[in-house]
């Protein structure tokens, strides 16, 4: 068979079944008693045996059975966990991942392995051989419970019959208990037979049911079990063949379709536009009825888009687990918000700046042990990764109860660095000395290591959350721990946003940073000590008038003015502008070559009339409003 | 043959040129978004057919004082980066030995032919764009 063309197809679901299987161990450790997640690692190594099997994948294949096994042994309460299996566990699904992205393994830790869970296995069969016929054997997978009549004669020879019927056909893959016990009728009422995945089901029922003393032939397929772990993902047909009701797509078509749905979006903005000019009735009802449609197209691939976010957050358990082994940190890792969604391609580009910042509190934060104890603080470490949902974005922090931030050492580095005077330093708040972390280059550790780089980190996630329209915040508290705050839009690609004015020149800026917006006379604006604030319900808002950071010409002082207030750094600041125009929802157009970079800007938008219009930085503002 | 073409224009009375290969298209001037905080010779952006399209002042950029008013801008690519150039007025196209002189280096200028007893030179589109 030419399976060049299923490899892509083999290795994506490969991939997802070994971080499903990774996971399952992690639970393992954590609950030895879960019965659903060895149920879980063994559908996943069996899935993984099976696919691997059918594209000639020998390695995979077979590590996959060896760890079938000691799974199985381990189901069975022939092994007991513990955590050197674990580890070994890990280790073969780590070689299994390697196999399937074709990164080089050497051969001889391979050969190497599999004989330690050969070992493991005999070692284990030994030491129970005696009480064999105490344990159960179960079978899972494909299964008929064949159940004989309770006054049943020959118990034996039907049972010999039935085995036989099976073997004959081609499709006897196991049984349960030994068949050994099985045709000397050393079992109770009933007994398992484990089928081939392809077997003809409704045929061997009817088969066997004809055999004399059998009372019944039950199915057991995987139903119950599959229905509950993957929910929907599968139906099960009446003749009990498995209908997948989701398919693969590839993450480009799905962009496509999200940028095609974008641009029909602002199509029917102009459209709109277009029609209202006109005052044609007849015009403007057929365009509503498209618009509701349009609208109901972008919200389908929206969620099209959208996933949990446990599809990223759950690879991290692992690598933090060996990390906080390799620094000896006794670390306890928490997930919370695991179900909350994302847009799929947004969560991708958070994989690695949260990796970095998980890693950040595992290598600077947590302290080890015994400084833990000294700092009369629990021995183990709490690591949070929680995603929350907002108004209009989504919140993501890592937190840690580790050390946190020394901001007189970040401030004596900041001085050093020249970053600011001695004079400057005395004035600041510790949030502005916390955000020097956030500038390139900056990192307060003399030496870099192979774990968290070489400063180039925080400065990195801090950009990455600009290009998607977010924000990134730090917040610390030296000796007790530190939090850092990912707010990122629901979405990437259409965000939620209001278009505004100042004199002849219209911005935008995203929902996700406005708290409100308010409209005030000009008598309202205050001076204090040469700034301009207002108040609002008690409290002074410091004013940042856009037009002064933009340089915009403005003729003279009006007599009311509009204020956007936005939250950056847990500061609440109100941007001054001419007016509110609309809100809209506006494709991102990221900004590039001669235009990156610019102070101030986060991207563009193509607006309903057709004017390109820039996205502005709420954060890059205040930074620079700061600097003022 | 190695022969190339030019597109010339003029800015302030002198002849420049770029290889035509680069040129996307060519309109006449147009009004755009002012860029806030940009470089002074980023004259701003356009949206060119769903494209966003920076518009660059080349005699701004070139640093020749400004006395004419330009007429026409050229739209470029380059590296995959398309952009607009404003210039006074567009001339024409000439032919070019594409080995003529293009080993002149002197800023944003990368080499120069003489037609007609007036010199033309050809801009390095590869500086214009990159910032300095």
């Amino acid at each position: 068979m030419n399976t060049s063309k299923y490899e892509k197809l083999f290795i994506s679901e490969a991939i997802d079944y070994i971080e499903q299987i990774s996971d399952s161990i992690l639970e393992l450790e954590r609950e030895p008693n879960n019965i659903e997640s060895v149920n879980s690692i063994f559908r996943g190594l069996h899935t993984i045996k099976g696919m691997a099997a059918s594209m000639g994948y020998g390695d995979i294949t077979q590590i996959a059975h060896q760890l079938e096994d000691i799974i199985d042994l381990v189901k069975n309460g022939k092994i007991k966990l513990y955590k050197e299996l674990i580890d070994i566990l890990l280790k073969g699904n780590d070689y299994m991942e390697m196999l399937v992205q074709k990164k080089p393994v050497d051969p001889d830790i391979l050969r190497s392995f599999r004989s330690v869970l050969k070992s493991i296995e005999a070692g284990s069969e030994k030491s129970i051989e005696s009480k064999t016929s105490e344990l159960v054997k179960t079978v899972t997978g494909n299964v008929l419970d064949i159940i004989f009549e309770d006054d049943v004669v020959l118990k034996a020879a039907r049972a010999f019959v039935v085995m036989k019927a099976i073997q004959d056909t081609g499709y006897y893959n196991d049984c349960a208990p030994s068949y050994n016990d099985i045709l000397e009728g050393k079992f109770e009422k009933n007994f398992k037979v484990e089928l081939k995945d392809n077997a003809p089901i409704q045929d061997l029922i009817k088969q066997i049911k004809s055999i004399p003393e059998i009372k019944d032939v039950k199915h057991l397929a995987e139903k119950q079990i599959k229905n509950k772990i993957e929910d929907k993902s599968y139906d099960i047909d009446e003749s009990g063949i498995k209908v997948k009701n989701d398919i693969r797509v590839s993450l480009d078509r799905l962009d496509n379709l999200q940028n095609f749905a974008s641009e029909l979006v602002i199509a029917r903005g102009r459209l709109q536009q277009l029609a209202y000019g006109l005052q044609d009735n007849e015009l403007i009802n057929s365009l509503n009825n498209t618009s509701k449609i349009i609208a109901n197209i972008q919200d389908e691939v929206m969620k099209i888009r959208m996933v949990p976010v446990w599809q990223v957050f759950d690879r991290y358990p692992r690598y933090i687990r060996d990390l906080s082994n390799n620094l000896k940190k006794n670390i306890n890792f928490e997930i919370k918000g695991r179900s909350i969604e994302l847009d799929r391609s947004l969560l991708n580009t958070l994989a690695d700046p949260l990796l970095h910042l998980l890693k950040n509190s595992v290598d600077h934060g947590i302290e080890l042990p015994e400084e833990r104890l000294s700092a009369n603080k629990s021995e183990q470490g709490t690591l949070i990764l929680e995603a929350k949902r907002l108004k209009n974005a989504i919140m993501i922090s890592v937190t840690d109860d580790g050390k946190g931030i020394d901001e007189n050492r970040i401030l004596i580095m900041a001085i050093k660095k020249g970053l600011v005077t001695e004079e400057q330093a005395k004035n600041m708040s510790k949030q502005e000395i916390l955000n020097f972390i956030t500038y390139s280059g900056f990192s307060t550790r003399e030496k870099a290591n192979d774990i968290s780089g070489r400063g180039v980190g925080v400065d990195a996630v801090k950009n990455i959350l600009k290009k998607i329209g977010g924000s990134f915040e730090i917040h610390s508290e030296y000796g007790k721990g530190t939090t850092f705050n990912l707010k990122v839009p629901l979405t990437l690609a259409i965000i939620k946003s209001l278009n505004i004015r100042v004199e002849k020149e219209r911005y935008i800026i995203p929902l996700t940073h406005i708290n409100e917006t308010i409209d005030i006379p000009t008598t309202e604006i205050q001076n204090i000590m040469g700034r301009e604030v207002f108040v609002l319900r008690e409290d002074v808002i410091p004013i940042i008038r856009l037009s002064d950071l933009f340089n915009i010409d403005t003729n003279k002082e009006k007599a009311k003015y509009s204020l956007v207030i936005v939250n950056v750094e847990d500061n609440d600041f109100a941007l001054l502008i001419d007016e509110f125009i609309e809100q809209t929802e506006i494709v991102v157009k990221s900004l590039k070559g001669i235009l990156s970079d610019i102070k101030g800007l986060a991207g563009i938008t193509i607006l309903n009339d057709g004017m390109p219009s820039f996205i502005i930085d709420v954060p890059g503002i205040f930074e620079m409003a700061k600097v003022r | 043959m190695d022969l190339n073409q030019i597109i010339v224009f003029e800015l302030e009375n002198k002849l420049y040129s770029i290889e035509i290969n680069y040129v996307m298209d060519v309109y006449e001037y147009m009004e755009s978004i002012r860029v806030p905080n940009s470089e002074d010779y980023i004259e701003g952006i356009i949206n060119l057919r769903g494209n966003v399209i920076t518009l660059i002042n080349l005699k701004k950029r070139l640093k020749i004082d400004r006395n004419k008013k330009e007429k026409n801008v050229i739209i470029c690519e380059f590296n995959k980066e398309k952009f607009g150039l404003t210039v006074d007025e567009i001339i024409g196209i000439e032919n070019i030995d594409k080995t003529v002189n293009t080993d002149y280096d002197s800023g944003f200028v990368k080499g120069f032919i003489e037609r007609d007893n007036r010199e033309i030179m050809i801009i390095d589109l590869g500086r214009i764009i990159t910032k300095t």
